[in-house]
């Protein structure tokens, strides 16, 4: 891939809102699918991990005690079991949802390879790349999480009971929040290089390896996105950590509910498509732009 | 035609011995990629679904399964004047055989399959007179699985050097300079020449017998 430029991002972000529009239906089918499955699994995790939990510690009312559980557990043990537990429950419960959003990858390289989409073939990639992309899934939240881990537990550490000042605070969240940016944005060419027939760890190093040669490629998309995404969520965020209230609490629920939908509906699928023809565009060094005269019969 | 990326050289043969590749290749469309458009062109996904009147997500899967074992490598990427990204594949080598002697050391049914192939081989000399009695059908089965197997390193280690002039080639010429360029290896090779004379002093032993018996 030559010099990454302008064009080249507004051709992307442009040909990705195209195609989301024009394959909306497939897409929405398959977000729906893979979503309906990813919520069976979850549950059924949910379920599984419950069963062992609740043999020792008495039974559950409901299965989604298990999170009561889970946060209570985590105020009585120390900081570095916590983190432990943070990982631990956040891989096995995260796991589908990152299946779900990298088998929507597939579609994403169907969509620029072969012309078309359809919400079938994200079930089969779900099916057909299933433990490759929980594994990368899991893998991708270790590499993010386990620093912002490490950070908690040396804070506390130094801190000890007492809570750090305000300007502390706000440094040791913005390390955090930069980190968690810069690994996502990082490990943004995983699930395309998943779906690209790469092994697991072959893929992190191919996603890094390719953000160090593209940057500009890599984190000028991941930034829009994640921009977009924060801006949606802002709201939420500022009224759930501070005491500033934006909305009142019907609007405020609503809110909550359209973000997630436009999240989901809108913003997913345009970043899948973004992403996976970034991929294609920078994963070839020797791309060549096609001449008019080989249009015929190319696409 | 479009030309290659010299950068992915094309064998021109190509031993497949491992199970798992000869598993996937046991799918008719997979097959049908590989032998039938692969090995003559290098072709997109679409054009791929085309041709084979498949949709394209199931080429990219099928495509994605034979990379994953080394029967197919992406050649180049070229990005269309619309901005769809094109990626060509093309399979890399020319001709692939089974590897007869890595298949007989393997065990189950593909060993049967090995042997039974050999062993019919060699029953079809009858035809020429030349008759192997029972007691000596695994000397034969030896021999034979050596000559393979040399002739198939041998050949294997021949690459298509100018894809983009083999592409402008017709397949006659392609298979023409193939053989030819094969018999210049293999007669240069003195462990296939050692072999070929056991091979056709075994093969004449038994043609003499028959001829003296009858």
């Amino acid at each position: 891939m030559g010099k990454w430029n302008l064009r080249n991002y507004v051709e992307t972000i442009k040909l990705s809102v195209h195609f989301t529009r024009t394959y909306y239906l497939s897409l929405f089918l398959a977000i729906i699918g893979v979503f309906v499955i990813t919520i069976v699994l979850f549950l059924f995790i949910l379920l599984i991990g419950s069963i062992p939990i609740s043999i020792f510690y008495g039974p559950f009312d409901e299965v989604f005690d298990v999170f009561d559980f889970i946060g209570d557990t985590m105020s009585e043990v120390n900081d570095v079991e916590a983190v432990g537990i943070v990982l631990f429950a956040g891989s096995a419960l995260l796991a589908p949802f990152l299946i779900a959003i990298g088998a929507l990858f597939g579609i994403g390289q169907e969509v620029f390879e072969g012309g078309t989409a359809t919400a079938e073939e994200a079930l089969l990639w779900y099916r057909q790349k299933f433990s490759r992309l929980a594994s990368a899934g899991i893998v991708q939240f270790l590499i993010i999480i386990i620093p912002i881990g490490i950070e908690y537990i040396f804070a506390t550490w130094y801190f000890g009971n007492q809570m750090p000042d305000t300007t502390t605070l706000t440094f040791l969240v913005f390390i955090a929040a930069l980190w968690f940016l810069f690994s996502s944005g990082m490990l943004s060419m995983v699930f395309p290089s998943i779906v690209d027939g790469i092994p697991v760890f072959s893929s992190i190093k191919h996603s890094i390896k390719l953000t160090w040669k593209n940057s500009g490629a890599v984190f000028s998309i991941w930034s829009t996105f994640s921009s977009l995404g924060l801006l949606l969520l802002g709201p939420i965020i500022i009224q759930e950590f501070t005491d500033v209230i934006l909305l009142t609490d019907q609007v405020y629920d609503l809110y909550i509910l359209a973000s997630a939908l436009v999240i989901l509906l809108l913003l997913l699928p345009v970043y899948v498509l973004s992403v996976s023809r970034t991929y294609l565009l920078i994963s070839d060094p020797n791309i060549k732009e096609e001449q008019e005269t080989h249009t015929e019969g190319s696409q | 035609m479009n030309p290659a990326n010299t950068s992915h050289r094309m064998k021109d043969l190509e031993v497949i011995s491992d199970p798992n590749t000869i598993k996937v290749l046991f799918d008719k469309i997979r097959a049908l990629i590989v032998f039938k458009y692969l090995v003559n062109q290098e072709m997109t996904v679409k054009q791929l679904a085309d041709a084979i009147g498949k949709n394209p997500g199931n080429v990219l899967r099928h495509i994605e399964r034979l990379k994953s074992v080394g029967l197919v490598q992406q050649v180049r990427t070229e990005k269309t004047t619309t901005g769809i990204v094109q990626r060509y594949y093309r399979a890399t080598a020319r001709e692939y055989r089974l590897g007869i002697a890595d298949m007989i050391q393997a065990n189950g049914a593909m060993r049967t399959y090995a042997k039974d192939r050999l062993r019919n081989m060699v029953l079809g000399l009858e035809s020429y007179g030349v008759i192997i009695p029972e007691t000596k059908m695994d000397d034969a089965l030896v021999i034979l699985e050596q000559l393979f197997e040399r002739e198939n390193q041998i050949s294997s280690q021949l690459t298509i050097i100018n894809a983009e002039f083999w592409n402008s080639l017709s397949t006659h010429q392609q298979e023409d300079a193939s053989r030819l360029m094969r018999e210049v290896m293999i007669m240069r090779d003195k462990e296939y020449l050692k072999l070929t004379e056991k091979w056709c002093t075994f093969v004449m032993s038994f043609m003499e017998t028959n001829r003296g018996e009858n």
